[in-house]
Formats: C-alpha cells, sequence, structure tokens
C-alpha cells in the first residue's frame, strides 16, 4: 500500500499524478472496508489526504476539480456510511457483551430492542469522526466550488451534504439512532443517579472498558458533581456533530422520545409491586433532578397544541416543553397506577399514600374519565361476578368508597361506582342486605362506622393539604375545570340509573354531587346499595332477633354499641323495636338472676339453662314459617310485625309445641310460675322451635362430640335417639310434636297445622349431615351411628365443638331442596336420576349459576351419604331432563334456575 | 349413644293476662303500648276494672280525666273501679 505522505510529491505538478493518487486512495480505502478495523494511524493518513487535496485543489484544473467532488462523494460515502453504520448496527465486535451486562445490571430489565453487541462509546466515536470528516470534506468542497463555479458553491456544498445525509439516513435507520441515543440516555442518567445515591463515582469497578473513556469524560465535564452541568456539556458535543452531519431535528425527537419512555419506565418500575407508598413525589424528584437538563436543552419552540388549549393556564416558568413533561409525569403515574386501582383498594387503609398519588395526578391531568372507565371495568371483571361472595363485594365496597373518597373527594367516581354496585347487587344478590348487617356488626368495622364525625375532618385535612408539585406545571384553575365537567357529566349520565340519591344525572355538575355524598356517610352509602334505609332497619332487628335465640354466647354489650350508633345515624324512633329487644333481653337476664337465688336449691347447677322472655309484638317472627332455623328467611313484608296478636299468636304458637325433656319442662313452669307471681298480671308463653342449647354427645366406641347452638328441637330429637337406637318416622313425628296416634293421617296442607313432617325433616337432615344419624336401608327408618371411626374428621370434632350456627354453605345448597323432593331424595336411597335433579336444584338454587364441571365437582365432594360417583355425561343427562322440564336454562355455558 | 344437654336458653314471650288482646279505647293490643308509650310492659301497664275489663292504664286515666267520662267504664258504662289485689 502506498503511503499517502508520497502523494503530495509525485502528484503535485502533474494532472496524471492526481490521477494516480486518487487511484491509490481509493484502493486504500477499498482495501479498509471497515473503518473501526483502521489503525489510529491509517485513519491519520487518511485525514492527511484529505488534508492535500484541499491544499492541492486551489492550482488544480477544472476537471480534477470535477473528480475531486465525485472523489469527496465517494469518500463521505465510504467513510461516514462505514464510520457509522458499522458499529451502529452493531455488526463487529463482541467486545460489547459487558456493556451490555452492566446494562442490564443497571436498568434490571434486559431489552430485547437492542442487538447483543452495541457500543454506545463506539457508536459516538465514530459519529464524531464522520463529522470530522464531512467538515473536512466540505472544506475541500468549498475551495473545488471556488475553482469551478463560485455562483453554485453553495450548491455543490449542499449536494455535497444532502448525498451525506441520505446514506447516513438510508443506512443509518432511525432505530439504531434510536438505540444510540437511548442507550446515551439511560447511561448518563444512571451515571448521574449512582452519583445522586452514593456521592462517590469510583466504586465503579466493574464498569466495562468501552465506556471508560466517556465516562472519564463526564466526569471530567462534571467536575463540580452536578448532573444539570455535565449534561449540557456532554451533549454539546454530540449535538454540534450532529448538527454538521444533519441529524440534529432527527435526534431532538428522540431525545424527546427517550425522555418520555424513560419517564414511562421510572413511573412503571417505581409503582410497581408498591402498594403502600407513594411514589409520586420520588418520581417528581427524579424527574426534576435528572431528567431537567434534558429538558431543558430541547427548546421545542412551536407551543404544544395539548397545552396550548388551556388558554387559562399561564406558565410561570420553564417552556411549554417542561410543562408538557410534567403533565405527562402526572399522567404515566396515573396509567400506572390506574392499573393497580383495584388492589390498591383491597389494601385499603396500608394504601393511602398511591391513593393520594392517584388523586394529585388527577388534579394535574384532565383524566377522570378514564379513571372512571378504568374503575368500573376492573370492579365488573374482579369483583361484581358470581365468583366472588356477597360479603366479598361488600367488605370490597366499604375499602371503595373510602379509597375514592380519598382519590377525589368530589364524590364523582364514587357516584359511578355505586352505581354499578348497586345495579350489581340488586340483580345477582338478594341477601346483600342480610351481609351488610352482618358487616355492620362485625367487631372489625365497628371503628369505622362509629368514627364517621372525624372522617370528614380527616377528608377536609386532604383537602388542604398542598401537594409538591412539578414546578413547570399549573395545575387546573377551577374556574376552566367547571366548563368542561358540565359537558362530561351531560354526557355520561346514565338513563338507566336515575333512580335513588347515588346516580349521576345530566343535570348535575360535580359540584352537587360532592355536596350530596357530604351529607352521607359510609353506612348511608352502604344502605343505598343494598336496598334501602327500611330494610336496613328490618334486617338489623332480624339479626338481633336470631343472634339473641339462636347463639348461645354473644356480646351484649356489643349488640348494644351497635344499636347506640346504629340510633345516632337513623334516629331514635326507627329504633324503638330493636331497643325493646335489647331491653327484653337485660329484663330476662335480672329475673334470671332473682330465680336463681331465690330458687337454687331446685334448678340443677350443672345445667345452666336460661328463659329469654320477649316483647313478641316488637321482635320479627319467631314462628317457625319465618325459618328462624330452618334457613334464610322469608323475605316478606311481614318480617317484624307478627300478623298475629294476643290469643291466636299463642294457640299458633301452641300447636308448634314439641317434646321437652323433664328438666326443661320443669324449668319452664318454674320460671312460669315465678313470672306470674312477680309481674302479675304479666304470664309466660313457652315459645317452642326457638330456643338453643350446647350438647354433649358421647358414642359406643369411645367417640365425644360436642355441639354448640344446636336447636332446641334438633337436641330434643337426638335425645329420643339416646333412648331408642332406630325410630320410624312416623313414631318420631308423633313422639317429637306430642301427637295422637291418629293424628298424622291429616294432610299438612288441608289444615293449619304446622309443617310437622318439614320441621322434622329439617332436624333429622341436620344430624345426618353431622353423620350422627343415617337412613337405614328400609328407607323409612334413621338410626343413630354409633361407630363413626371412618369419619375422617372425627378429630376435628372432639377438639372444638361443633357451632350449628356456621352452616356450610355447600352442605346448605345440598340441603335447601325444597320441601317436597326433600321428602323424594329421603325415600330413595340411591343416586336416582331424580336425587341428583334435585341436589343441582338445590345448588342452582344458592349459586346464581355453574358450569357442568362445577357441578360435577361438587357432586362428587360433597355427596357423601350416599356417596355419588357418576360420570360427567350422568350430571349432563340430569341436566337435560331438568332443561327439557324448564326446571333450569342454560346461557353461555352456565346453568341457573329459571323463574 | 349419650346424650347431655349442658347448656340451653329457651325462649318465652310475656302477655298480659286480660280477658282480651286488644285495648278498648286504643285499639293497639295489650302487649304492645298505648298511642303515647315507647316501651311495652311494666312501663306502659294494664288496668283492670271491677268490670272485668281492661285497658291500657293511660288510656283509661286519659279517659277519666275528660269531661264526657263521667267516670264511666268505656265499655259497659258501669262506674269505674280500678280492681284492688
Amino acid at each position: 500500500m502506498q503511503s499517502s505522505q508520497e502523494l503530495p510529491e509525485t502528484s503535485r505538478s502533474l494532472p496524471d499524478a492526481w490521477e494516480t493518487a486518487v487511484h491509490h486512495l481509493q484502493e486504500a480505502l477499498l482495501e479498509r472496508r471497515h473503518p473501526t478495523q483502521h489503525s489510529t494511524v491509517e485513519r491519520q493518513q487518511l485525514k492527511d489526504a484529505l488534508r492535500w487535496l484541499v491544499s492541492t485543489s486551489q492550482r488544480a484544473s477544472v476537471p480534477f476539480c470535477r473528480y475531486a467532488v465525485l472523489f469527496l462523494k465517494e469518500f463521505v460515502r465510504e467513510q461516514v456510511w462505514e464510520a457509522l453504520l458499522e458499529p451502529v448496527l452493531g455488526c463487529t465486535h463482541s467486545t460489547c457483551a459487558p456493556w451490555n451486562d452492566s446494562r442490564k445490571r443497571l436498568t434490571g430489565t434486559a431489552d430485547c430492542d437492542t442487538p447483543t453487541s452495541f457500543d454506545p462509546a463506539a457508536t459516538r466515536a465514530c459519529i464524531a469522526e464522520a463529522a470530522e470528516l464531512l467538515e473536512q470534506a466540505l472544506q475541500v468542497m468549498d475551495v473545488v466550488a471556488e475553482r469551478l463555479d463560485p455562483s453554485r458553491r453553495l450548491y455543490w456544498r449542499g449536494a455535497l451534504s444532502v448525498d451525506a445525509q441520505a446514506v447516513i439516513l438510508q443506512q443509518v435507520t432511525q432505530t439504531a439512532m434510536r438505540r444510540l441515543v437511548r442507550s446515551m440516555f439511560v447511561w448518563a442518567l444512571q451515571d448521574a443517579e449512582e452519583q445522586v445515591v452514593t456521592g462517590n463515582s469510583d466504586e465503579l469497578g466493574h464498569v466495562p472498558s468501552q465506556y471508560d473513556s466517556l465516562r472519564a469524560q463526564q466526569r471530567h465535564l462534571r467536575s463540580e458533581g452536578d448532573c444539570a452541568q455535565a449534561v449540557p456539556l456532554l451533549l454539546a458535543d454530540l449535538e454540534r456533530q450532529l448538527a454538521v452531519l444533519g441529524l440534529l431535528d432527527q435526534w431532538r425527537d428522540l431525545v424527546v422520545v427517550q425522555i418520555y419512555e424513560s419517564i414511562e419506565e421510572r413511573a412503571y418500575r417505581l409503582a410497581r409491586d408498591e402498594l403502600h407508598e407513594g411514589v409520586l413525589d420520588d418520581l417528581l424528584a427524579w424527574v426534576q433532578k435528572l431528567l431537567q437538563p434534558w429538558v431543558a436543552v430541547m427548546p421545542l419552540d412551536p407551543p404544544d397544541a395539548e397545552i396550548s388549549m388551556r388558554e387559562g393556564v399561564q406558565s410561570t416558568s420553564g417552556s411549554a416543553f417542561e410543562r408538557k413533561v410534567g403533565y405527562f409525569t402526572h399522567e404515566t403515574l396515573l396509567h400506572a397506577r390506574l392499573s393497580q386501582l383495584f388492589d390498591l383498594i383491597v389494601e385499603y387503609p396500608a394504601s393511602k399514600a398511591p391513593l393520594l398519588d392517584i388523586r394529585r395526578c388527577l388534579e394535574s391531568t384532565d383524566a377522570l374519565q378514564e379513571t372512571t372507565q378504568s374503575l368500573c371495568s376492573q370492579l365488573e371483571r374482579r369483583l361484581l361476578h358470581p365468583g366472588a361472595s356477597t360479603s366479598d363485594i361488600l367488605h370490597h365496597f366499604v375499602n371503595t368508597i373510602q379509597s375514592l373518597l380519598l382519590v377525589d373527594p368530589h364524590g364523582y367516581l364514587l357516584a359511578r361506582a355505586t352505581t354499578l354496585v348497586r345495579q350489581y347487587l340488586r340483580r345477582q344478590c338478594p341477601e346483600a342486605m342480610t351481609r351488610l348487617v352482618e358487616l355492620f356488626t362485625s367487631p372489625e368495622y365497628a371503628e369505622l362506622f362509629a368514627l364517621n364525625g372525624q372522617q370528614q375532618q380527616q377528608q377536609q385535612q386532604i383537602d388542604h393539604c398542598p401537594g409538591p408539585r412539578f414546578h413547570a406545571y399549573t395545575h387546573l384553575e377551577d374556574a376552566s375545570s367547571d366548563d368542561t365537567d358540565d359537558s362530561r357529566s351531560e354526557t355520561d349520565a346514565d338513563p338507566a340509573s336515575s333512580d335513588g340519591m347515588f346516580s349521576v344525572s345530566g343535570l348535575e355538575t360535580r359540584g352537587q354531587i360532592a355536596h350530596r355524598f357530604a351529607q352521607h356517610d359510609i353506612l348511608h352509602i352502604l344502605m343505598g346499595v343494598c336496598g334501602g334505609r327500611e330494610r336496613f332497619i328490618a334486617e338489623f332487628q332480624f339479626y338481633l332477633a336470631r343472634k339473641l335465640t339462636t347463639v348461645m354466647d354473644y356480646e351484649f354489650e356489643l349488640l348494644v354499641r351497635n344499636l347506640e350508633v346504629l340510633k345516632v345515624r337513623l334516629g331514635e324512633t326507627s329504633l324503638n323495636d330493636a331497643d325493646i329487644m335489647l331491653k327484653d333481653i337485660s329484663d330476662s337476664r335480672r329475673f334470671m338472676n332473682f330465680i336463681r337465688q331465690e330458687k337454687h336449691m331446685e334448678l340443677d347447677s350443672k345445667q345452666q339453662t336460661e328463659l329469654v322472655f320477649i316483647s313478641y309484638l316488637y321482635w320479627p317472627l319467631l314462628c317457625p314459617e319465618a325459618g328462624t332455623h330452618f334457613g334464610p328467611p322469608e323475605r316478606t313484608q311481614s318480617l317484624l310485625a307478627p300478623n298475629l296478636t294476643g290469643s291466636e299468636y299463642f294457640a299458633t304458637l301452641k300447636s308448634y309445641a314439641h317434646h321437652l325433656n323433664a328438666d326443661l319442662e320443669q324449668f319452664i313452669r318454674l320460671c312460669q310460675e315465678s313470672f306470674a307471681r312477680q309481674r302479675a298480671p304479666r304470664v309466660l308463653h313457652w315459645i317452642p322451635v326457638a330456643g338453643v342449647c350446647d350438647l354433649e354427645l358421647e358414642f359406643a366406641d369411645g367417640r365425644h362430640v360436642e355441639f354448640t347452638n344446636v336447636p332446641l328441637l334438633n337436641a330434643m330429637l337426638l335425645e329420643l335417639f339416646a333412648e331408642q337406637p332406630r325410630w320410624s318416622r312416623n313414631a318420631l313425628r308423633q313422639k317429637l310434636f306430642l301427637l295422637e296416634p291418629g293424628g298424622d293421617a291429616t294432610p299438612d296442607a288441608a289444615s293449619s297445622l304446622p309443617p310437622y313432617d318439614a320441621l322434622l325433616q329439617g332436624a333429622l337432615r341436620f344430624w345426618s349431615r353431622h353423620g350422627i344419624l343415617r337412613l337405614v336401608d328400609e328407607g323409612d327408618f334413621y338410626e343413630i351411628v354409633e361407630h363413626g371411626g371412618t369419619e375422617p374428621n372425627t378429630r376435628e370434632w372432639q377438639a372444638s365443638p361443633i357451632d350449628a350456627t356456621q352452616i356450610d354453605p355447600i352442605a346448605d345448597a345440598l340441603s335447601a331442596v325444597p320441601g317436597p323432593a326433600t321428602e323424594k331424595i329421603q325415600d330413595k336411597d340411591d343416586n336416582t336420576e331424580e336425587v341428583i335433579g334435585n341436589y343441582i336444584l338445590g345448588m342452582l338454587a344458592n349459586f346464581e349459576s355453574l358450569t357442568l364441571e362445577r357441578m360435577h365437582q361438587m357432586l362428587t365432594m360433597f355427596c357423601t351419604d350416599p356417596p355419588f360417583r357418576g360420570t360427567l355425561g350422568d350430571v349432563a343427562a340430569c341436566l337435560n331432563r331438568l332443561l327439557d322440564a324448564g326446571c333450569v336454562r342454560y346461557e353461555r355455558g352456565l346453568y341457573a334456575r329459571t323463574g | 349413644m349419650r346424650c347431655r344437654i349442658t347448656r340451653a336458653r329457651l325462649v318465652a314471650a310475656w302477655t298480659w293476662n286480660a280477658n282480651d288482646d286488644l285495648c278498648g279505647i286504643c285499639r293497639l293490643p295489650f302487649d304492645g303500648t298505648c298511642n303515647a308509650c315507647k316501651t311495652p310492659g311494666d312501663d306502659c301497664p294494664l288496668a283492670l276494672g271491677e268490670c272485668r275489663h281492661a285497658f291500657h292504664l293511660h288510656c283509661i286515666l286519659k279517659w277519666l280525666s275528660s269531661e264526657t267520662s263521667r267516670n264511666h267504664c268505656p265499655l259497659c258504662r258501669q262506674e269505674w273501679q280500678f280492681q284492688q289485689r
């Protein structure tokens, strides 16, 4: 190869020599296809050749100049192209792996967009070189053009750089450019970040070698350790070089994209898995500290349309782009948080800080509509489906209310969520009110409902708590937001939800909704969702009645407290009945104490028996028709007031009378006598069927089982089995209900007699479900299960008493078969299709709808007496039969009951 | 099998041992209250006359204090006398 230093000497005089020199130069260039493989010396030689061209071209003739132009084009094409393309596209060396490793380490994510061997430092160096070469080429061009045609100098110059740019742009695609900017950006940020965190940049021992130089350069630039100064300096070089290449505009766009992407990545990274801590301040501080220098050097002059639309916004500081970045930061974090909104609500008290993040983001952006949609779709997808139990929905909804009031104190979001939940509950969950009362009375929620006065204070504090804002971002003025709100609420007013106080009507502004919500506390909202105040009171009274008569151990003080809280909320008068119920209980307790003192000799001290006497007109119906013990109460209007008074009522009670053992019989008599003496002219009447007891059972195989809260009727039934291990249903019926032997000929429906069979059936089912009794083969006989050793859960029974009020919902599902069907089940002793059908109907009564697989699964799991061994096909056949009979309907893979 | 009841709670309803279910004056059940009262039982007791007619105490007192009653039982128009026990 010819040394470039020889060129000047041989070609200084003759055009031939010039041509030869050019030829050799070209050859030299062609040989060295890969500029990155050039040694420093060779690069130097090439540059010298250029310089020589510059000096000789002044004396060259026109043809030489023409040739020089060609050469320069070629030269630029080759050099710039090669210099940029190879390292940018990353196909040269494998020395870049360490960089990637470290990058992965720093970002925590493997970026699949980046090729395995991408070396930003080399790319930068190449850009620098390309810029230098082009600059020199342009100098040559100037001189050449001067000689050639001074008037067309600019044209030539333009042609050359346009050509160069075209080559570069064509080859160095946007992606490669983006990669460069991205890695530079990430690198610079991480470097700055490390510095912020550690304050010491010497700890970077394992940094890959090829960006040591860059790092050193930056460290040098960053003599004061201030990233705000370092970044512009770092950028200045690159910017100048890119300007020479004519790529500055593209590059700026790429940096803008990078700024947005890094904010996005940062926001999602901060928000991910962080449900308890607020990250907005962190994010804003990060943007301020690390991105601001980049943002500041981006003088995007055309005012952004999005920002300029808001005419009320007068920026006090910062460019439009800075404001835009501020807006974007809030918006991005909002999006990141919105995707977690449901989880945040689940976590509620712990997730206050993130929720406040959302609130501040909402204040700074215009995304309320989007937030509402996101919330509603998440609620529908994750909460309001048949898989969620009603009490789960209510628990979640309590959190939702609190969270949403925190996020949006105006209550707009809450109004939408409330409408949604109420519609679902009304459609799907008739028992919602019962669950609400349970929730209200559960100790864990006592605080929530008791502390409502203070809640509003907290709310106001939140309202006035100023949050740090991105300095360049001015959030919406109230005046300007009002207009948009009006139009918004008009557009999404749901005509279907125009009932009740929680609907969003088209005529209301957000302020008006807020005003409405401010007047209602959580309990009122919940009551509205579940069916109203009156239903709630009725259900609460029913709850009290059930608690006081069917549970042995209850916390009387807690009930009193619940009642007091309700009185404050709903007014004394509406809860008068409940008040009287609790007063009855304390009266009864006083009376029992008196009796115990007076008659303690006569009462068996081992057996703790007590009597509750009630003002029956004020208690929910305790007659068995209301199903106090045998399933959910009828939702009739007569829930509260028994429709019978005085003598009629007591006559009805009498017909329900059942067998009592001698002890209890004596106890009742004693109480009645005592009461009649003490409170004359009042007397007591025993209410059969209502009443509970604790039982201890001992079996022949040594099993010892305890039951608690067993209905009295069931206990009496079992006592009969203690006397005699095997009974027929008829005999049981006569014995238990003290009937005349001939009495069972009367059909129940024809007279006003109580449904003895159903009561007996309930009691028998209760014991057989617990494995105490079993139906024996002849069909009509029950006998006691003395040897239950094979039962797997016997041990559990010994550990703690079985609470009869805690009925397994599935077992309940299987037993909640309507009356006549039950009889049939018991009559046939095997898994006939009919039995399965009844079970299915029972399941579907409790669950809204089920798939075939689920039903089969449940049947095999829970039908143990006798065990169910049918296949999926058997169940399907049975379902088909039911479909034909019109008992069930089939929609989209789910079976449901008709009507 | 042995079956032992360890604890039990029985429920009973109290009622006024009167000849009628409803008060002849206010037509409300004896086992409830008169118009003016809220708590049944001893707070709103029953009054039995010598004529064996029963009323809410508050009702009959109101009746007796009115001009038109002339101290008669509102049902049988005999002179009203509280029954002494």
